[in-house]
């Protein structure tokens, strides 16, 4: 049951895509026992299993992330986002990318796909919620 | 003469060698925990970075120590390859309720001063003053530990202006293009910093830095970890300058927890061997230093008072630490330029100002520290906006960011204490008092005028919880009357074999680092009592 909680490769190269790292598979081995560590010292909850369930497709990386970060700070995806950056600064061709690849260019988007992200987030969680209840019928 | 000192963090230790450089017989007994450093060959952190399981394993840790949630505080705990520090369990152990007093305890050989920042700051008279001590005498001991410590020889306006002695000799370390900045911002503005009596320079550090063969390449590797022993350690230097003495005896896996007393003297030891996990008494015809440490030090000679029913209450007792908080600070004009990642991450600058604190001018220490190459997902987790973002704004800004961290004096109160109840429970009660909070709010001001003043734009201010300074002092307060247990030459005025000689008897802390000092007063009341 707990096995959903692992990283799989999509999953994890949404991640990448999204933090703009190179992808390792050592990373994401470590990723994947950190992860077990977790769950084996305290349980998820409902909300781990929702937002869990709601990474279909990669833009849905940034409404998670926005959602973790303001309201369910301390759900098991949350954890997961900061341990990829994490284990990723670890690792020297990644630190080195994060050193050089921001530009003020990079930010002024972001923040613009940041205002997006707090228009459309009631949406999308209604959707994810209303898609999700609709699966569980099914 | 038989001596038996008890801990051999940074005081122990130097109790330990000033009393067999004086001809006596010595044991030392601690707890003695030793810590497995891996011994990492890479030149700097940044090539460390190369071997990624080394690198996960020491920046993240095993059991993700050092992973940072957003809703913690704390930004860089002590580096997950240190266990230098009872971890949590270990300390719910030993004391039962902590009532948020944010507690850091060491049962290894060499004490908390495994992990210590390095910083060395004298006590001047004004910082002695209402310790009723002979203070030429206490300058002498000040002398001998510097050396003792190899504290670099620095001499500004630091010293000129809050009276500070300059007994070091060491190189100081170099300074990076940020330093370098800000130094040479802070001295195009000195008519305006003299004025408001504030003060920058160089950090007084207990580093090895000339041209030797042990000396610092990388001083944040050693306080990362690195076995490299060139910041002051009483592991590799004193203890084994002890060492050297056929008439120093080390014992370990001794945790001492109370004395019993037969005719006004330590009749007793009663303590836990760890190896064999059970109580031992052992009788005793030394004299005792104990030296364990603030917290310990005065659970011990609590639980002493209770086990041979002296009433402890009849004495003053009390609970400081020298609160800490950052503010962190963006300078424009470093904005985007290259970092030298081979440059190392510490405190190379300090700063002294002195503010109304008690109706007494007191001296407020800060460190300046400017980010380098090492692990940043703490710091940025602490940017309130989406992880993509918040990442991609730290590394663009990173060049360009500084903290600057302040820590506030402390005085006895009769609310912060160690509680010993009846049923041998501890307790730590503290509580910040309104004029610590006051006192806090105007250093705070004053330094992010002072930030703006030099062009540096303060971002935030992080205040850590009470005990987070690691600066415990003032368990067992010594002084002249009989109000106190302990007097002002250490002695315990109701057992005649027993001397407390650390930070424990400290009747008021200063701002300044309290390790060099706690050493000093250390080797001053072995002075007083031989």
């Amino acid at each position: 049951m707990l096995n959903i909680f692992q990283i799989s490769n999509k999953e994890y190269l949404y991640y990448i895509k999204y933090l703009d790292l190179i992808p390792n598979n050592e990373l994401l081995k470590i990723a994947n026992i950190k992860i077990n560590n977790l769950l084996n010292k305290s349980g998820p909850k409902y909300l781990d299993f929702f937002l869990n369930n709601s990474i279909h497709y990669y833009y849905d990386i940034f409404f998670i992330d926005f959602a973790t970060r303001y309201f369910f700070k301390k759900s098991i995806i949350r954890f997961k986002l900061n341990l990829i950056l994490a284990l990723h600064e670890a690792d020297y061709e990644n630190f080195n990318l994060m050193m050089n690849s921001s530009t003020i260019k990079k930010i002024l988007l972001d923040f613009t796909r940041f205002l997006i992200i707090v228009f459309l987030f009631p949406l999308w969680l209604v959707f994810k919620f209303i898609k999700l209840n609709f699966n569980k019928k099914k | 003469m038989n001596y038996i000192v008890i801990g051999s963090g940074i005081t122990g230790s130097n109790v330990a060698l000033a009393l067999l450089e004086k001809g006596h017989n010595v044991e030392l007994w601690d707890v003695g925990k030793k810590e497995k450093l891996d011994n990492l060959s890479n030149d700097n952190f940044y090539d460390f970075k190369k071997d990624i399981k080394n690198s996960v394993k020491n920046l993240i840790g095993d059991q993700n120590k050092n992973f940072v949630s957003p809703y913690n505080q704390k930004l860089f705990e002590i580096p997950p390859l240190r266990n230098f520090l009872l971890n949590k369990k270990e300390i719910s152990n030993e004391i039962n309720k902590l009532n948020d007093f944010d507690i850091y305890q060491s049962f290894n050989k060499g004490g908390l001063a495994n992990g210590w920042g390095a910083n060395c700051i004298p006590y001047n008279q004004n910082e002695i003053i209402d310790w009723h001590i002979n203070h030429d005498q206490f300058f002498l001991s000040q002398k001998k530990i510097f050396e003792e410590l190899n504290v670099s020889k620095i001499y500004d306006n630091i010293n000129e202006k809050f009276n500070i002695s300059n007994f070091g000799k060491e190189n100081p370390i170099s300074l990076d293009e940020r330093d370098t900045y800000f130094l040479k911002n802070f001295k195009k503005k000195y008519s305006y910093f003299n004025k408001e009596n504030i003060e920058f320079g160089r950090a007084r550090l207990a580093i090895k830095n000339s041209n030797t063969k042990d000396s610092c390449k990388l001083t944040s590797r050693c306080l990362w970890g690195c076995p490299n022993n060139s910041i002051y350690n009483p592991y590799f230097t004193t203890l084994e300058k002890c060492n050297t003495f056929k008439r120093f005896k080390y014992y370990d896996n001794r945790k001492v927890s109370y004395f019993n007393l037969k005719e006004k003297k330590i009749d007793q030891i009663i303590y836990f061997e760890n190896n064999v996990k059970k109580i031992v008494k052992i009788e005793i015809d030394s004299k005792v230093f104990l030296c364990a440490g603030a917290i310990q030090s005065g659970i011990i000679f609590k639980r002493t008072c209770l086990k041979n029913e002296i009433e402890i209450n009849n004495f003053k007792s009390g609970l400081m630490d020298t609160k800490t908080i950052k503010v962190v600070y963006f300078f424009p004009y470093m904005f985007g330029k290259n970092i030298n990642f081979k440059s190392i991450q510490f405190n190379r600058l300090v700063g002294a100002m002195s503010e109304k604190y008690n109706g007494k001018d007191e001296y407020i220490h800060l460190e300046l520290l400017h980010l380098n190459s090492l692990f940043y997902q703490p710091l940025i987790n602490h940017i309130p906006l989406p992880l993509r973002l918040s990442k991609n704004i730290f590394y663009k800004l990173f060049s360009s960011l500084g903290v600057c961290t302040y820590f506030l004096p402390d005085s006895l109160n009769n609310h912060n204490n160690i509680i010993l109840n009846n049923d041998e429970k501890i307790e730590i009660k503290y509580k910040e008092t309104h004029e610590k909070d006051i006192l806090d709010k105007k250093i705070e001001n004053r330094i992010k005028k002072y930030l703006l003043k030099m062009s540096a734009i303060p971002i935030k201010t992080i205040r850590y919880s009470s005990g987070a300074a690691i600066h415990y002092a003032g368990t067992i307060p010594m002084g002249n009357n009989d109000e106190f247990a302990v007097n002002n030459k250490g002695q315990v005025k109701f057992v005649k074999n027993l001397i407390i000689a650390d930070a424990s008897i400290m009747p008021s802390l200063s701002s300044k680092p309290i390790s060099i000092n706690a050493a000093t007063l250390g080797n001053y009341i072995v002075n007083k009592n031989l």
